[in-house]
């Protein structure tokens, strides 16, 4: 005898239309295959609605088998069919006989399709906090929300439960990036910046993906010019080689190496993006007031109060 | 078969053959359709669905640190089930078939649930920047706004904007996203939010007889000489009357059919119609009047809304 154990064959039966094949009642779990003829699945319930026919070839019971999950339809023959029954004892000795690698391979095909029908109905969000720091940055800053509606609507919206998402504005509350009050028993939240809460989203994605956070990363020379630039009231459209002398001249150590770095991380823009050709840069004002805030509220940011 | 460190053992795209059983070590899987990373230990398979289904490899797998793999190829596959029973052939393509099936519920699922994000970022970021029309929105904001709140996929939320797109509410222009219609976005994110809460039909959403009568009054203002005061039209009853006869498929204009337009203020009368119990003949109203850019997006919302569901669901 080889390493491979004996199978407990499967039943073979023919039955007359009308015949019940399996009832949700039923404790015996069994894999129908229809041979022959045709079968068809109904509710339980009034009207008694058909859900789907078999045809030979095809078969049912997989699921209730291999993963106890309830079939809960009843199965009845609608012509004079021939069907195989798969039972329990049948397919645990047919599992026994297997090699390894092809039983972990119906286990992966199991479990998969399990955590995907767990997955379709729970929230994609993996990381909360930045899931309601994106959603809280786009609300203005100069209203009182109520943090009932807030909660209804980000859960509408991400399928978070509420419970996390209060954890979660209790952790931004502990950052200072929003503010709650309370009034005639009702809990109102206001924005402290909408801005605020995106460098913090952006913040948290580079943790995600353990790049270092760029505001985070500046050199002294960097944050010097940085300073620099936003308090410049106006900003002049220069070539390249023009702003690095002036940046050079106000900052012996910054070199063309520098303003490349410059460029990498977008203080300097082109004045026309849209032209190839165009030569002329100047400070991206949205970009240096970004790093500023960044690095103004790095404890609010990094949560270190 | 072994693998060192940092070794690539299939990019992804790449055409499935093998199942790959680790024994020894760890892998990990990254795929561009997403920024989830799936992370492979001993007694972990790879490839399950590409091998059994000869589809393309999902994702890329690299090894974290030095593996030992049991590679199994079609052929082995093939000499076991040669060895088995013929319905168990039937139980592998059922297991596969309906993973298969999951996963496409599950990528369906994720679009369906993400198009509220995917509007409530939409409308955010053109109130932002609201002009008179047609309001334009950086398509990497919106992108990274989705993605953040929602996590979904780069592709799947440009599929998403595409089915925006060809339901008219914006167009793609490489950087750029045109919102035709920023306050039609608004309406468009109220009402699926209205419908979710209260699991009925959202008050913005018209019925048939009130979509025609609202589509007889738009002519009727189109056809006028008479221009609009700051956006607010007025028509009057004899010319609305003759559009109506045309315009409304042969239902009969009387103030009982526009009776939800006037309670709802959509139109207004230019004689009191007291509580409505009783109400005079149309005639005896000279004129009607309304905010026309309210109507107008009110009918368009009305033209969309049938139609998403349709498109997310296909």
């Amino acid at each position: 005898m080889t390493s491979r154990q004996q199978l407990i064959p499967p039943t073979h039966q023919s039955v007359k239309a009308g015949f019940v094949v399996y009832s949700p009642g039923s404790e015996y779990r069994s894999i129908v295959i229809l041979e022959e003829g045709e079968l068809i699945a109904r509710e339980v319930t009034p009207p008694h609605s058909v859900v789907f026919t078999m045809r030979p070839g095809d078969l049912v019971g997989v699921a209730a088998l291999l993963e106890r999950e309830p079939f809960k339809y009843e199965l009845s023959a609608s012509k004079d069919s021939k069907i195989t029954l798969v039972t329990e004892e049948c397919m645990e000795s047919e599992l026994k006989r297997l090699p390894l690698w092809l039983l972990a391979l119906i286990r992966s095909l199991s479990a998969k399709t399990h955590l995907l029908k767990r997955a379709a109905i729970e929230t994609r969000v993996r990381n909360t906090l930045k899931s309601l720091a994106e959603y809280l940055s786009h609300k203005s800053s100069d209203t009182e929300f109520n943090l009932a509606e807030l909660l209804r609507e980000f859960s509408f919206l991400t399928k978070i439960s509420t419970t996390t998402a209060q954890e979660d504005f209790k952790s931004l509350l502990r950052r200072h990036l929003i503010k709650l009050s309370q009034k005639n028993g009702r809990v109102f939240c206001k924005i402290v910046d909408p801005e605020l809460l995106h460098i913090f989203t952006d913040y948290i994605r580079a943790q995600e993906t353990e790049t270092e956070f760029a505001p985070y990363r500046l050199s002294i020379v960097q944050k010097k010019i940085l300073v620099f630039l936003s308090a410049m009231e106006v900003s002049p459209e220069k070539t390249g080689p023009d702003w690095i002398s002036y940046i050079h001249e106000k900052f012996p150590d910054a070199d063309v190496s520098q303003w490349i770095s410059l460029l990498q991380i977008q203080w300097f823009v082109k004045t026309d993006p849209k032209n190839p050709d165009c030569d002329l840069f100047k400070i991206n004002k949205a970009k240096v007031q970004y790093f500023l805030k960044a690095l103004r509220y790095e404890t609010n940011i990094r949560g270190v109060l | 078969m072994t693998l060192e460190e940092g070794q690539i053992l299939f990019r992804e795209g790449a055409p499935g053959e093998n199942l790959y059983v680790v024994r020894d070590g760890e892998l990990q899987g990254k795929s561009t359709l997403g920024t989830a990373i799936n992370t492979y230990g001993p007694g972990a398979l790879i490839g399950e669905l590409a091998f059994l289904k000869k589809e393309p490899y999902t994702e890329t797998i690299t090894a974290t640190e030095d593996c030992e793999l049991i590679e199994i190829t079609p052929d082995a596959l093939e000499e076991s089930l040669e060895q088995e029973p013929a319905w168990f052939r039937s139980i592998i393509s059922f297991l596969t078939g309906r993973l298969q099936i999951a996963g496409e519920n599950k990528r369906k699922s994720d679009k369906i649930k993400a198009l509220p994000s995917l509007l409530y970022i939409l409308d955010s970021l053109s109130s932002r920047v609201k002009a008179n029309e047609e309001t334009k929105v950086s398509h990497a904001e919106v992108i990274d706004g989705v993605e953040k709140l929602f996590n979904l996929s780069k592709d799947n939320i440009e599929d998403l904007l595409k089915i925006l797109e060809e339901l008219e509410v914006l167009k793609i222009l490489g950087e750029e996203i045109h919102v035709k219609n920023a306050n039609v976005v608004h309406l468009l994110y109220e009402s699926i939010r209205f419908r979710a809460r209260y699991r009925k039909t959202p008050p913005q959403i018209l019925s048939m007889t009130e979509q025609m009568v609202l589509n007889a009054v738009i002519k009727t203002v189109q056809q006028s000489t008479e221009p609009l005061k700051n956006g607010a039209f007025t028509v009057n009853t004899e010319s609305l009357l003759k559009v109506g006869k045309r315009a409304m498929f042969g239902a009969t204009l009387t103030l009982r059919t526009m009776l939800p337009l006037l309670e709802r203020k959509l139109l207004n009368a230019s004689v009191p119609l007291g509580d409505g119990a009783v109400l005079p003949e149309i005639e005896a109203i000279p004129f009607f009047f309304g905010d026309f850019d309210t109507i107008l997006d009110l009918m368009e919302l009305n033209r969309i809304y049938p139609l998403l569901d349709k498109k997310l669901v296909k």
